[in-house]
């Protein structure tokens, strides 16, 4: 499952990579520590490889997790329903919970740090199919 | 007893009740607190001061003696003038009190009053003169202005509280999740395996990074404590200037960067010795940490002086920023705009907070590639940078 993680925090990145390889998640993992670079791939890459899954944080110097779902508005339509985007964050905010539903790509809000329970139930969500993802 | 006999002791005990009368009544008018005059409606249309009470010498500053008898003109400086002589002819055409609120400039200082004249009219109903009472207003409006200056000052300072509370728990819960998430993690790492060693090590990192942040914290409120208690002196700028450059003068050498102090050695600004320090300190580090590679490093700092105010500006020719999206995030807490340049966001922060502190004022311009210039604004008086 090809997946993306994208996070200034190199701790955080090393981290979620290192559980989701203990959960046998993905054997693909793209890691990002500018969302930027994580656009110019995915608009890059979007008619071969889409993503199935990218945890994207919010909180980021130049381009944040908000502008870069912003950035991806024009290829909404060629993502719904291969790409699942959660929102991983530290931030208990719930005006962030509020935004993130104004966004169709976004299949979630995890707080960090991610655990078993909460990777076991997105890949079960995605093995039941992209419709529900 | 003759008729006249009987009329002279009549009269004479009448001219005393007069006298006794008009005592009376002078001790009044001159008791009553408020300004109180009397004006005639001369034949012209003019106004001229019949009496006036001793509050209107003491709130004016113009002797009894110096106001009666005169034309109103002649007493009442413009712009008042023009109002006060509308406000006349208003109560003399209705015949109505006029009411209205004055600031004027007496030789005692401004004064803020609410005017009031009385038209008084003769037995054909014509405005003969004027009854004019001033109520001093002038110790509420000014207890109204530091009222309000007090609430505005408070309303800021819980703002920034706030924001400072959220900015905290917003960057102390980062780390924190890490540790958490880290935590989780080793137990179900092979203890032999890279992986683990790894994990283990960045468990200490975001335990570290938590204690930096109190200890951030700890600073940023110590230095709040002291902004109401520190004493200012003044302050050899050059000087504090050049020992801020001298550690960090091997950095400033490794990339190869120049820097050129052209502020007066015997210019002293008032203020804080420890606060220009730091802010040399963290503007001329910033300079270092976000030059261009693209040229070597230049900073300039320069001072201008102007007849009340000094503006010290610290320039570069690094890599700049876009001024439009940065802005006026630029000093807030823990805001970060450079990725992968290592930084905890806290310097310009602290900069602005002691510029402040020693009632200056900072802004800043810059263009992406082409530099960044810091400007900072001091008043010359010594009071002038008392914290406030």
């Amino acid at each position: 499952m090809e997946t993306y993680l994208i996070d200034d925090d190199y701790l955080a990145i090393y981290l979620t990579e290192q559980l989701l390889r203990a959960e046998g998640f993905s054997n693909s993992i793209c890691t990002f520590q500018s969302a930027k670079e994580a656009l110019a791939k995915l608009v890059k890459e979007r008619e071969t490889v889409v993503p199935h899954v990218v945890f994207l944080d919010l909180n980021m110097p130049e381009m944040d997790g908000w502008q870069f779902l912003d950035a991806l508005a024009p290829y909404e339509e060629k993502l719904r329903g291969n790409c699942a985007i959660y929102i991983l964050t530290s931030s208990l905010a719930l005006a962030d919970l509020e935004k993130s539903k104004h966004y169709d790509l976004v299949a979630g809000l995890i707080h960090k740090p991610l655990d078993s329970e909460e990777i076991r139930a997105i890949q079960s969500r995605l093995e039941d199919g992209p419709a529900s993802a | 007893m003759g008729a006249s006999e009987y009329f002279s002791a009549g009269s004479n005990a009448a001219i005393t009740a007069l006298v006794e009368r008009e005592h009376q009544l002078s001790v009044f008018f001159n008791t009553v607190a408020d300004v109180t005059f009397l004006l005639n409606v001369e034949d012209d249309g003019r106004y001229r001061f019949l009496f006036v009470n001793k509050a209107f010498e003491k709130t004016t500053g113009l002797p009894v003696d110096k106001v009666e008898g005169n034309y109103v003109e002649d007493i009442i400086p413009e712009p008042s003038l023009s109002l006060v002589l509308t406000k006349y002819n208003e109560a003399v055409t209705t015949l109505q009190r006029v009411v209205w609120q004055e600031t004027s400039d007496y030789p005692t200082g401004q004064v803020v009053g609410e005017v009031s004249v009385t038209p008084v009219c003769d037995e054909i109903g014509h405005c003969r003169q004027l009854v004019g009472v001033v109520h001093d207003l002038t110790k509420e409006k000014q207890a109204e202005v530091r009222q309000q200056l007090l609430t505005e000052k408070l309303i800021r300072q819980n703002s920034d509280l706030q924001q400072f509370t959220y900015i905290v728990s917003h960057n102390l819960r980062a780390p924190l999740a890490n540790a958490l998430g880290f935590a989780d993690l080793l137990p179900r790492l092979d203890s032999d395996s890279e992986a683990f060693k790894m994990s283990l090590q960045h468990l200490g990192t975001s335990l570290r990074q938590l204690d930096q942040i109190m200890t951030d914290v700890n600073d940023i409120l110590s230095m709040r404590d002291l902004k109401d208690g520190y004493r200012s002196e003044p302050v050899a700028v050059a000087e504090v200037c050049q020992q801020a450059l001298s550690g960090l003068q091997e950095a400033l050498q490794a990339c190869g960067g120049q820097l050129r102090n052209a502020i007066p050695t015997a210019l002293r600004v008032p203020g804080s010795r420890a606060y220009f320090h730091s802010i040399f300190h963290n503007l001329i580090s910033n300079a270092i940490k976000y030059r261009s590679d693209a040229r070597p490093l230049r900073i300039d700092i320069e001072s201008r002086m102007e007849s009340d105010a000094v503006t010290v500006v610290v320039r570069d020719n690094g890599s700049g920023f876009d001024q439009q999206k940065v802005s006026k995030d630029i000093f807030q807490l823990y805001q970060r705009f450079h990725p992968g340049e290592p930084g905890r966001g806290i310097g310009l922060y602290l900069v602005k907070a002691h510029v402040e502190a020693m009632g200056g004022k900072i802004s800043v311009r810059s263009h992406v590639n082409e530099g960044t210039e810091f400007i900072l604004h001091f008043k010359a008086r010594a009071d002038g940078n008392l914290s406030h």
